[in-house]
Protein backbone atom coordinates (compact mmCIF):
# COMPACT_ATOMS: atom_id res chain seq x y z
CA UNK A 1 0.00 0.00 0.00
CA UNK A 2 2.65 2.33 1.13
CA UNK A 3 6.31 2.06 -0.61
CA UNK A 4 9.54 4.32 0.34
CA UNK A 5 12.21 4.02 -1.93
CA UNK A 6 15.65 5.77 -1.62
CA UNK A 7 13.64 8.68 0.19
CA UNK A 8 16.00 11.55 1.23
CA UNK A 9 14.52 14.60 2.79
CA UNK A 10 16.84 17.61 3.16
CA UNK A 11 15.61 21.08 5.21
CA UNK A 12 17.41 23.86 4.17
CA UNK A 13 18.25 25.92 7.77
CA UNK A 14 20.10 28.90 7.11
CA UNK A 15 23.24 28.29 4.39
CA UNK A 16 23.45 24.86 5.89
CA UNK A 17 21.22 21.34 4.62
CA UNK A 18 20.35 19.39 7.67
CA UNK A 19 19.17 15.98 6.65
CA UNK A 20 15.96 14.62 8.36
CA UNK A 21 15.99 11.18 5.79
CA UNK A 22 18.30 9.62 4.19
CA UNK A 23 18.39 6.60 2.12
CA UNK A 24 14.64 5.25 3.67
CA UNK A 25 13.46 2.10 2.00
CA UNK A 26 10.60 0.26 3.20
CA UNK A 27 6.94 -0.94 2.22
CA UNK A 28 3.55 -1.23 4.62
CA UNK A 29 0.84 -3.75 3.60
CA UNK A 30 -2.99 -3.00 3.49
CA UNK A 31 -4.42 -4.00 7.00
CA UNK A 32 -0.87 -3.81 8.80
CA UNK A 33 -0.11 -1.79 12.15
CA UNK A 34 3.17 -0.62 11.81
CA UNK A 35 4.49 1.83 14.55
CA UNK A 36 8.21 4.57 14.20
CA UNK A 37 9.96 4.66 17.09
CA UNK A 38 12.81 7.26 17.50
CA UNK A 39 14.59 9.74 19.12
CA UNK A 40 12.68 13.21 18.67
CA UNK A 41 14.72 13.94 15.11
CA UNK A 42 14.83 10.52 13.99
CA UNK A 43 12.65 11.51 11.32
CA UNK A 44 9.27 9.92 12.06
CA UNK A 45 6.91 12.74 11.97
CA UNK A 46 9.03 13.42 8.14
CA UNK A 47 7.84 10.15 7.24
CA UNK A 48 4.36 10.89 8.32
CA UNK A 49 4.27 14.30 6.71
CA UNK A 50 5.61 12.88 2.95
CA UNK A 51 2.81 10.48 3.60
CA UNK A 52 0.10 12.68 3.71
CA UNK A 53 2.22 14.75 1.32
CA UNK A 54 2.85 18.11 3.68
CA UNK A 55 6.06 17.66 2.88
CA UNK A 56 8.15 16.50 -0.38
CA UNK A 57 10.61 14.59 -0.82
CA UNK A 58 14.28 15.90 -2.15
CA UNK A 59 15.13 12.62 -3.82
CA UNK A 60 13.76 8.73 -4.12
CA UNK A 61 9.35 7.95 -4.56
CA UNK A 62 6.73 7.75 -2.10
CA UNK A 63 3.71 5.45 -3.31
CA UNK A 64 0.77 5.15 -2.11
CA UNK A 65 -1.17 2.15 -3.76
CA UNK A 66 1.15 2.51 -6.47
CA UNK A 67 0.59 6.47 -7.29
CA UNK A 68 3.97 8.72 -7.14
CA UNK A 69 2.59 11.05 -4.20
CA UNK A 70 5.42 13.56 -5.41
CA UNK A 71 3.60 13.74 -8.60
CA UNK A 72 0.01 14.91 -7.21
CA UNK A 73 -0.79 18.09 -8.36
CA UNK A 74 -2.00 21.04 -5.80
CA UNK A 75 -5.89 19.85 -7.21
CA UNK A 76 -5.48 16.57 -6.32
CA UNK A 77 -4.10 16.84 -2.70
CA UNK A 78 -7.47 17.38 -1.23
CA UNK A 79 -8.61 13.87 -2.66
CA UNK A 80 -5.79 12.27 -1.51
CA UNK A 81 -5.63 13.55 1.72
CA UNK A 82 -9.42 12.13 2.22
CA UNK A 83 -7.77 8.53 1.62
CA UNK A 84 -5.82 8.99 4.88
CA UNK A 85 -7.23 9.96 8.58
CA UNK A 86 -4.63 11.90 10.27
CA UNK A 87 -3.95 12.37 14.34
CA UNK A 88 -1.76 14.31 16.33
CA UNK A 89 -0.48 15.28 19.81
CA UNK A 90 -2.33 18.11 19.54
CA UNK A 91 -5.49 16.94 18.60
CA UNK A 92 -5.62 19.85 16.05
CA UNK A 93 -9.53 19.91 16.58
CA UNK A 94 -11.36 23.19 15.28
CA UNK A 95 -12.15 25.14 18.66
CA UNK A 96 -14.96 27.29 17.09
CA UNK A 97 -16.46 23.91 16.47
CA UNK A 98 -18.33 21.14 18.42
CA UNK A 99 -17.22 17.79 18.84
CA UNK A 100 -20.13 16.94 16.60
CA UNK A 101 -19.38 19.34 13.75
CA UNK A 102 -15.54 18.95 14.31
CA UNK A 103 -16.29 15.07 13.16
CA UNK A 104 -18.97 16.23 10.24
CA UNK A 105 -16.54 18.78 9.02
CA UNK A 106 -14.45 15.73 7.68
CA UNK A 107 -17.41 14.66 5.54
CA UNK A 108 -18.55 17.97 4.75
CA UNK A 109 -15.02 18.65 2.87
CA UNK A 110 -15.80 15.41 0.80
CA UNK A 111 -19.32 16.70 -0.29
CA UNK A 112 -21.04 13.91 1.54
CA UNK A 113 -25.11 14.36 1.36
CA UNK A 114 -26.30 15.88 4.94
CA UNK A 115 -28.37 12.73 5.31
CA UNK A 116 -25.44 10.78 5.36
CA UNK A 117 -23.13 13.13 7.73
CA UNK A 118 -26.51 13.13 9.79
CA UNK A 119 -26.30 9.37 10.06
CA UNK A 120 -22.55 9.25 10.49
CA UNK A 121 -21.35 11.21 12.94
CA UNK A 122 -23.60 9.85 16.12
CA UNK A 123 -22.50 6.10 14.92
CA UNK A 124 -19.16 7.16 14.95
CA UNK A 125 -19.19 8.97 18.40
CA UNK A 126 -21.09 5.98 19.42
CA UNK A 127 -17.69 4.08 18.60
CA UNK A 128 -15.39 6.22 20.37
CA UNK A 129 -17.40 6.52 23.06
CA UNK A 130 -18.56 10.37 23.32
CA UNK A 131 -22.52 9.98 22.34
CA UNK A 132 -22.89 12.37 25.39
CA UNK A 133 -20.43 14.73 24.14
CA UNK A 134 -21.40 15.89 20.53
CA UNK A 135 -22.85 19.30 21.91
CA UNK A 136 -20.02 20.58 23.91
CA UNK A 137 -16.78 22.33 22.26
CA UNK A 138 -13.17 21.22 22.34
CA UNK A 139 -12.37 23.20 25.39
CA UNK A 140 -14.76 21.91 27.15
CA UNK A 141 -13.77 18.22 27.27
CA UNK A 142 -10.83 15.98 28.77
CA UNK A 143 -7.03 15.67 26.84
CA UNK A 144 -8.12 12.01 26.33
CA UNK A 145 -12.02 12.87 24.78
CA UNK A 146 -10.15 15.50 22.62
CA UNK A 147 -8.16 12.74 21.26
CA UNK A 148 -10.86 10.53 20.51
CA UNK A 149 -12.97 13.76 18.70
CA UNK A 150 -9.61 13.60 16.68
CA UNK A 151 -10.01 10.04 16.05
CA UNK A 152 -13.29 10.25 15.19
CA UNK A 153 -13.21 12.64 12.57
CA UNK A 154 -10.14 10.98 11.15
CA UNK A 155 -12.57 7.45 11.19
CA UNK A 156 -15.65 8.83 9.90
CA UNK A 157 -15.25 8.82 6.21
CA UNK A 158 -13.73 5.19 6.20
CA UNK A 159 -10.14 5.89 4.96
CA UNK A 160 -7.80 3.07 3.85
CA UNK A 161 -5.24 4.60 6.55
CA UNK A 162 -4.89 6.26 9.80
CA UNK A 163 -1.65 8.00 10.42
CA UNK A 164 -1.27 8.74 14.42
CA UNK A 165 1.80 11.22 15.04
CA UNK A 166 1.97 10.84 18.87
CA UNK A 167 -1.72 10.55 19.27
CA UNK A 168 -0.50 9.61 23.17
CA UNK A 169 2.01 12.57 23.96
CA UNK A 170 -0.13 14.68 25.86
CA UNK A 171 -2.25 11.80 27.57
CA UNK A 172 -1.96 10.30 31.17
CA UNK A 173 -1.32 6.61 30.72
CA UNK A 174 -5.27 5.38 30.85
CA UNK A 175 -6.38 7.61 28.52
CA UNK A 176 -3.40 6.81 26.35
CA UNK A 177 -4.20 2.87 26.43
CA UNK A 178 -7.73 3.71 25.83
CA UNK A 179 -6.73 5.36 22.83
CA UNK A 180 -4.06 2.76 21.38
CA UNK A 181 -6.78 0.45 22.03
CA UNK A 182 -9.34 2.13 20.01
CA UNK A 183 -6.36 2.49 17.08
CA UNK A 184 -6.09 -1.47 17.63
CA UNK A 185 -9.80 -1.76 17.02
CA UNK A 186 -9.62 0.09 13.57
CA UNK A 187 -6.78 -1.58 12.42
CA UNK A 188 -8.83 -4.93 13.42
CA UNK A 189 -12.10 -3.65 11.12
CA UNK A 190 -9.51 -3.27 8.05
CA UNK A 191 -7.65 0.18 8.36
CA UNK A 192 -4.15 0.20 8.02
CA UNK A 193 -2.77 2.16 10.69
CA UNK A 194 0.93 3.94 10.92
CA UNK A 195 1.96 5.14 14.41
CA UNK A 196 4.97 7.41 15.42
CA UNK A 197 5.21 7.34 19.27
CA UNK A 198 8.44 7.39 21.56
CA UNK A 199 6.20 5.38 24.51
CA UNK A 200 7.83 2.52 24.93
CA UNK A 201 5.28 1.17 26.79
CA UNK A 202 3.13 1.26 24.28
CA UNK A 203 5.21 -0.28 21.44
CA UNK A 204 6.24 -3.36 23.74
CA UNK A 205 2.36 -3.82 24.57
CA UNK A 206 0.82 -3.87 21.11
CA UNK A 207 3.56 -6.37 19.88
CA UNK A 208 3.52 -5.39 16.12
CA UNK A 209 5.50 -4.40 13.63
CA UNK A 210 8.21 -1.72 14.62
CA UNK A 211 10.46 0.19 12.42
CA UNK A 212 13.28 2.23 14.46
CA UNK A 213 14.71 5.29 13.26
CA UNK A 214 17.88 6.70 14.24
CA UNK A 215 19.09 10.16 12.31
CA UNK A 216 17.32 9.55 8.96
CA UNK A 217 17.54 6.37 8.78
CA UNK A 218 16.07 3.07 9.31
CA UNK A 219 18.43 1.14 11.58
CA UNK A 220 15.63 -2.09 12.53
CA UNK A 221 12.30 -2.97 11.10
CA UNK A 222 10.70 -6.11 12.96
CA UNK A 223 7.62 -7.70 12.17
CA UNK A 224 6.82 -8.34 16.41
CA UNK A 225 8.87 -5.73 17.52
CA UNK A 226 9.74 -3.87 20.97
CA UNK A 227 11.16 -0.94 22.14
CA UNK A 228 14.70 -1.04 21.54
CA UNK A 229 17.14 2.22 20.60
CA UNK B 1 -21.41 19.62 -5.33
CA UNK B 2 -21.33 23.02 -6.07
CA UNK B 3 -24.65 24.23 -4.78
CA UNK B 4 -23.48 22.07 -1.11
CA UNK B 5 -20.07 23.93 -1.26
CA UNK B 6 -21.77 27.32 -1.42
CA UNK B 7 -24.16 26.54 0.83
CA UNK B 8 -21.77 24.68 3.49
CA UNK B 9 -19.25 27.89 3.05
CA UNK B 10 -21.76 30.25 3.14
CA UNK B 11 -22.89 28.67 7.10
CA UNK B 12 -19.41 28.30 8.44
CA UNK B 13 -19.09 32.12 7.43
CA UNK B 14 -22.07 33.42 9.23
CA UNK B 15 -20.57 30.95 11.95
CA UNK B 16 -16.83 32.45 12.11
CA UNK B 17 -18.94 35.54 12.27
CA UNK B 18 -20.86 35.55 15.42
CA UNK B 19 -18.76 33.50 16.96
CA UNK B 20 -15.38 35.43 16.79
CA UNK B 21 -16.70 37.97 18.81
CA UNK B 22 -14.16 41.03 19.50
CA UNK B 23 -12.54 40.13 16.02
CA UNK B 24 -15.79 40.86 14.45
CA UNK B 25 -16.66 43.97 16.19
CA UNK B 26 -13.05 44.89 15.44
CA UNK B 27 -12.99 44.18 11.71
CA UNK B 28 -16.63 46.24 11.54
CA UNK B 29 -15.61 48.83 13.37
CA UNK B 30 -12.29 49.02 10.62
CA UNK B 31 -14.30 48.78 7.71
CA UNK B 32 -17.26 50.90 8.82
CA UNK B 33 -14.69 53.54 9.73
CA UNK B 34 -12.88 52.88 6.27
CA UNK B 35 -15.80 53.65 4.69
CA UNK B 36 -16.83 56.26 6.65
CA UNK B 37 -13.91 58.39 5.80
CA UNK B 38 -14.01 57.92 2.32
CA UNK B 39 -18.00 58.72 2.03
CA UNK B 40 -17.04 62.19 4.29
CA UNK B 41 -14.25 63.04 1.98
CA UNK B 42 -16.37 62.34 -0.95
CA UNK B 43 -19.95 63.96 0.45
CA UNK B 44 -17.84 67.15 1.29
CA UNK B 45 -16.19 67.80 -1.73
CA UNK B 46 -19.14 67.07 -3.85
CA UNK B 47 -20.97 69.91 -1.60
CA UNK B 48 -18.08 71.90 -2.58
CA UNK B 49 -18.65 71.20 -5.68
CA UNK B 50 -22.24 71.76 -5.49
CA UNK B 51 -21.57 75.09 -3.62
CA UNK B 52 -19.30 76.20 -6.15
CA UNK B 53 -21.64 75.41 -8.85
CA UNK B 54 -24.34 77.58 -7.32
CA UNK B 55 -22.11 80.35 -6.60
CA UNK B 56 -20.93 80.18 -10.13
CA UNK B 57 -24.09 80.14 -11.84
CA UNK B 58 -24.84 83.74 -9.83
CA UNK B 59 -21.72 85.18 -11.66
CA UNK B 60 -22.13 87.21 -15.32
CA UNK B 61 -21.05 90.04 -16.97
CA UNK B 62 -23.43 92.76 -18.12
CA UNK B 63 -23.18 94.49 -20.82
CA UNK B 64 -24.84 97.81 -21.09
CA UNK B 65 -25.86 99.59 -23.90
CA UNK B 66 -25.91 103.20 -24.52
CA UNK B 67 -29.50 104.50 -24.22
CA UNK B 68 -30.20 105.69 -27.77
CA UNK B 69 -29.42 102.18 -29.19
CA UNK B 70 -32.61 100.64 -30.83
CA UNK B 71 -33.76 97.08 -30.19
CA UNK B 72 -32.67 96.02 -33.13
CA UNK B 73 -29.15 96.51 -32.65
CA UNK B 74 -28.95 94.70 -29.34
CA UNK B 75 -30.42 91.73 -30.19
CA UNK B 76 -28.00 91.07 -33.21
CA UNK B 77 -25.01 91.69 -30.37
CA UNK B 78 -26.96 89.48 -28.37
CA UNK B 79 -27.16 86.71 -31.65
CA UNK B 80 -23.59 87.30 -32.19
CA UNK B 81 -22.68 86.60 -28.21
CA UNK B 82 -24.39 83.23 -28.54
CA UNK B 83 -22.15 82.48 -31.36
CA UNK B 84 -18.68 82.20 -29.36
CA UNK B 85 -17.76 78.90 -28.12
CA UNK B 86 -17.29 80.00 -24.31
CA UNK B 87 -20.77 81.43 -24.05
CA UNK B 88 -23.09 79.70 -22.25
CA UNK B 89 -26.27 81.88 -22.24
CA UNK B 90 -27.03 85.77 -23.78
CA UNK B 91 -30.13 87.05 -21.72
CA UNK B 92 -31.75 90.61 -23.44
CA UNK B 93 -32.66 92.73 -20.19
CA UNK B 94 -35.10 95.68 -21.96
CA UNK B 95 -34.82 98.62 -19.80
CA UNK B 96 -38.82 98.19 -18.63
CA UNK B 97 -37.51 94.41 -17.37
CA UNK B 98 -34.85 96.24 -16.03
CA UNK B 99 -36.73 98.49 -13.94
CA UNK B 100 -39.00 95.91 -13.02
CA UNK B 101 -36.42 93.66 -11.84
CA UNK B 102 -35.25 96.91 -9.81
CA UNK B 103 -38.80 97.29 -8.16
CA UNK B 104 -39.03 93.32 -7.45
CA UNK B 105 -35.95 93.29 -5.92
CA UNK B 106 -36.43 97.03 -3.93
CA UNK B 107 -39.68 96.12 -3.01
CA UNK B 108 -39.16 96.36 0.86
CA UNK B 109 -37.44 99.42 0.46
CA UNK B 110 -40.21 102.16 -0.03
CA UNK B 111 -37.84 105.61 -0.42
CA UNK B 112 -35.93 103.92 -3.00
CA UNK B 113 -39.59 103.02 -4.91
CA UNK B 114 -40.55 106.80 -4.37
CA UNK B 115 -37.10 107.66 -5.59
CA UNK B 116 -37.02 105.86 -8.93
CA UNK B 117 -41.32 106.89 -9.06
CA UNK B 118 -40.26 110.39 -9.11
CA UNK B 119 -37.87 110.55 -12.00
CA UNK B 120 -40.03 110.80 -15.09
CA UNK B 121 -37.83 108.74 -18.06
CA UNK B 122 -36.58 105.10 -16.80
CA UNK B 123 -33.13 105.88 -15.86
CA UNK B 124 -31.94 102.06 -16.17
CA UNK B 125 -30.03 101.14 -19.27
CA UNK B 126 -30.99 98.06 -21.19
CA UNK B 127 -28.29 95.05 -20.78
CA UNK B 128 -27.48 91.54 -22.29
CA UNK B 129 -26.58 89.05 -19.54
CA UNK B 130 -23.92 86.99 -20.50
CA UNK B 131 -22.62 83.61 -18.67
CA UNK B 132 -19.63 81.58 -19.11
CA UNK B 133 -19.47 77.49 -19.75
CA UNK B 134 -16.34 78.01 -17.74
CA UNK B 135 -15.80 80.96 -15.08
CA UNK B 136 -12.23 80.89 -16.63
CA UNK B 137 -13.41 82.57 -19.64
CA UNK B 138 -14.83 85.68 -18.47
CA UNK B 139 -11.98 87.56 -19.33
CA UNK B 140 -12.10 86.09 -23.14
CA UNK B 141 -15.63 87.36 -23.41
CA UNK B 142 -14.83 90.47 -22.15
CA UNK B 143 -11.71 91.27 -24.41
CA UNK B 144 -13.97 89.89 -27.78
CA UNK B 145 -16.70 92.29 -26.62
CA UNK B 146 -14.73 94.92 -25.91
CA UNK B 147 -13.38 94.67 -29.87
CA UNK B 148 -16.10 93.69 -31.36
CA UNK B 149 -18.01 96.03 -34.06
CA UNK B 150 -20.89 96.89 -31.20
CA UNK B 151 -18.37 98.30 -28.93
CA UNK B 152 -19.80 102.36 -29.95
CA UNK B 153 -23.15 101.15 -28.60
CA UNK B 154 -21.81 99.82 -25.69
CA UNK B 155 -22.17 102.19 -22.50
CA UNK B 156 -19.89 99.87 -19.82
CA UNK B 157 -19.44 96.32 -19.42
CA UNK B 158 -19.34 95.31 -15.84
CA UNK B 159 -16.44 92.94 -16.16
CA UNK B 160 -13.65 95.21 -14.89
CA UNK B 161 -15.23 95.84 -11.49
CA UNK B 162 -15.64 91.83 -10.60
CA UNK B 163 -12.25 91.13 -12.18
CA UNK B 164 -10.93 90.58 -8.99
CA UNK B 165 -13.86 88.50 -7.65
CA UNK B 166 -13.97 86.04 -10.49
CA UNK B 167 -9.89 85.52 -10.43
CA UNK B 168 -10.19 84.57 -6.92
CA UNK B 169 -13.24 82.54 -7.36
CA UNK B 170 -11.47 80.47 -9.96
CA UNK B 171 -8.38 79.87 -8.03
CA UNK B 172 -10.49 78.89 -5.27
CA UNK B 173 -12.42 76.27 -7.04
CA UNK B 174 -9.33 74.96 -8.58
CA UNK B 175 -7.96 74.65 -4.46
CA UNK B 176 -10.59 72.91 -3.31
CA UNK B 177 -10.68 70.10 -6.31
CA UNK B 178 -6.91 69.48 -6.18
CA UNK B 179 -7.16 69.15 -1.88
CA UNK B 180 -10.65 67.21 -2.15
CA UNK B 181 -9.27 64.46 -4.85
CA UNK B 182 -5.61 64.69 -3.06
CA UNK B 183 -7.25 63.97 0.14
CA UNK B 184 -9.57 61.30 -1.18
CA UNK B 185 -7.24 59.08 -2.65
CA UNK B 186 -5.06 59.39 0.09
CA UNK B 187 -7.74 58.73 3.31
CA UNK B 188 -9.04 55.48 0.59
CA UNK B 189 -5.69 54.49 0.44
CA UNK B 190 -4.97 54.48 4.16
CA UNK B 191 -8.92 53.14 4.86
CA UNK B 192 -7.33 50.11 2.34
CA UNK B 193 -4.71 49.53 4.11
CA UNK B 194 -5.82 49.32 7.51
CA UNK B 195 -8.62 47.26 6.62
CA UNK B 196 -6.67 44.80 4.60
CA UNK B 197 -4.50 44.80 7.41
CA UNK B 198 -7.10 43.79 10.20
CA UNK B 199 -8.73 41.22 7.88
CA UNK B 200 -5.14 39.91 7.61
CA UNK B 201 -5.22 39.65 11.32
CA UNK B 202 -8.55 37.84 11.59
CA UNK B 203 -7.24 35.36 9.18
CA UNK B 204 -3.62 34.94 10.84
CA UNK B 205 -5.81 34.29 13.79
CA UNK B 206 -7.48 30.78 12.00
CA UNK B 207 -3.85 29.96 10.56
CA UNK B 208 -4.30 26.51 12.89
CA UNK B 209 -7.87 26.45 11.40
CA UNK B 210 -6.70 26.43 7.64
CA UNK B 211 -4.09 24.23 8.43
CA UNK B 212 -6.34 21.47 10.07
CA UNK B 213 -9.03 22.25 6.81
CA UNK B 214 -6.08 21.21 4.36
CA UNK B 215 -5.21 18.11 6.78
CA UNK B 216 -8.80 16.53 6.22
CA UNK B 217 -8.89 17.08 2.86
CA UNK B 218 -10.60 20.60 2.29
CA UNK B 219 -10.05 22.17 -0.88
CA UNK B 220 -8.84 25.49 -1.37
CA UNK B 221 -12.71 26.65 -2.30
CA UNK B 222 -13.84 24.95 0.59
CA UNK B 223 -11.24 26.79 2.95
CA UNK B 224 -11.04 30.06 1.28
CA UNK B 225 -14.98 30.63 0.73
CA UNK B 226 -16.03 30.84 4.62
CA UNK B 227 -13.46 34.00 4.68
CA UNK B 228 -14.62 35.37 1.87
CA UNK B 229 -18.70 35.44 2.61
CA UNK B 230 -17.00 36.45 6.32
CA UNK B 231 -15.66 39.22 4.04
CA UNK B 232 -18.95 40.11 2.46
CA UNK B 233 -20.95 40.09 5.68
CA UNK B 234 -18.15 42.24 7.06
CA UNK B 235 -19.16 44.59 4.52
CA UNK B 236 -22.69 44.76 4.56
CA UNK B 237 -22.65 45.32 8.39
CA UNK B 238 -20.27 48.35 7.79
CA UNK B 239 -22.04 49.87 4.92
CA UNK B 240 -25.04 49.93 7.64
CA UNK B 241 -23.60 51.29 10.59
CA UNK B 242 -22.27 53.86 7.99
CA UNK B 243 -24.91 54.86 6.42
CA UNK B 244 -26.81 55.24 9.56
CA UNK B 245 -23.47 57.59 10.82
CA UNK B 246 -22.88 59.62 7.66
CA UNK B 247 -26.06 61.68 7.71
CA UNK B 248 -26.15 63.16 10.78
CA UNK B 249 -22.23 64.41 10.28
CA UNK B 250 -22.71 65.33 7.11
CA UNK B 251 -25.25 67.75 8.61
CA UNK B 252 -23.24 68.80 11.18
CA UNK B 253 -20.21 69.44 9.02
CA UNK B 254 -21.44 70.81 6.02
CA UNK B 255 -22.11 74.37 7.34
CA UNK B 256 -18.11 74.76 8.50
CA UNK B 257 -17.14 73.66 5.60
CA UNK B 258 -19.09 75.97 2.98
CA UNK B 259 -20.89 78.79 4.75
CA UNK B 260 -23.92 77.95 5.95
CA UNK B 261 -26.07 80.19 2.45
CA UNK B 262 -26.13 76.84 0.48
CA UNK B 263 -26.35 73.96 3.37
CA UNK B 264 -30.31 73.73 2.76
CA UNK B 265 -29.60 73.63 -1.14
CA UNK B 266 -27.11 70.85 -0.73
CA UNK B 267 -28.61 68.83 2.00
CA UNK B 268 -31.77 68.24 0.11
CA UNK B 269 -29.26 67.01 -3.07
CA UNK B 270 -28.04 64.27 -0.43
CA UNK B 271 -31.57 63.58 0.58
CA UNK B 272 -32.13 62.40 -3.06
CA UNK B 273 -29.04 60.95 -2.89
CA UNK B 274 -29.55 58.69 -0.04
CA UNK B 275 -30.26 54.95 -2.19
CA UNK B 276 -27.09 55.67 -4.25
CA UNK B 277 -24.85 56.87 -1.43
CA UNK B 278 -25.55 53.70 0.33
CA UNK B 279 -25.44 51.27 -2.97
CA UNK B 280 -21.99 53.23 -3.11
CA UNK B 281 -20.81 52.11 0.51
CA UNK B 282 -22.57 48.61 0.31
CA UNK B 283 -20.62 48.17 -2.95
CA UNK B 284 -16.76 49.01 -1.52
CA UNK B 285 -17.47 47.64 1.43
CA UNK B 286 -18.57 43.63 -0.07
CA UNK B 287 -15.70 44.92 -2.34
CA UNK B 288 -13.24 45.05 0.43
CA UNK B 289 -14.23 42.54 2.66
CA UNK B 290 -13.99 40.14 -0.47
CA UNK B 291 -10.70 41.50 -2.02
CA UNK B 292 -8.53 41.73 1.78
CA UNK B 293 -10.00 38.08 2.48
CA UNK B 294 -8.96 36.83 -0.88
CA UNK B 295 -5.24 38.41 -0.48
CA UNK B 296 -4.90 37.45 3.09
CA UNK B 297 -5.96 34.23 2.62
CA UNK B 298 -3.96 33.40 -0.53
CA UNK B 299 -0.23 32.92 1.51
CA UNK B 300 -2.49 29.90 3.40
CA UNK B 301 -3.37 28.11 0.42
CA UNK B 302 -0.16 26.32 -0.96
CA UNK B 303 -0.14 23.39 -1.94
Amino acid sequence: MIEFNNVKKAYKVGVMDTVALDCVNFSIDQKEFVSFVGHSGAGKSTILKLIYAEEKPTSGEVLFNGEDITRIKPKGMPLHRRRIGTVFQDFKLLQKKTVFENVAFALEVSGYPNKEIQKSVPQILEIVGLSNKAENYPHEISGGEKQRVAIARALVHRPALIIADEPTGNLDPISAWGIIQLLLKINQLGTTVILATHDKEVVNNIKRRVITLDQGRVIRDHSKGRYAI
Amino acid sequence: MIILTLTRTLKAGFQNFYRNGSLTVAAVSILTLALLIISVILVLSISADLGLKYVQDKIDIRVYFKGDTEEQEMMAFRSEVQKYQEVKSAEYISKNKALDDFKTSNAGKPDILKAIEAVEDNPLLASVNIKARNPEQYDIIAKSIENSSFRDDIASINYQQYKLVIDRFNTTIKTIRKTGAFLFILFSLIAVLITFNVIRMTIFNHGTEIEIMRLVGASNNFIRLPFVFEGVIYGIFAAVISIILLFPIVKLVTPYIIGSAYVSVIQADFTKYFVLIFLAQLLVGVLLGIVSSILAIRRYLKA
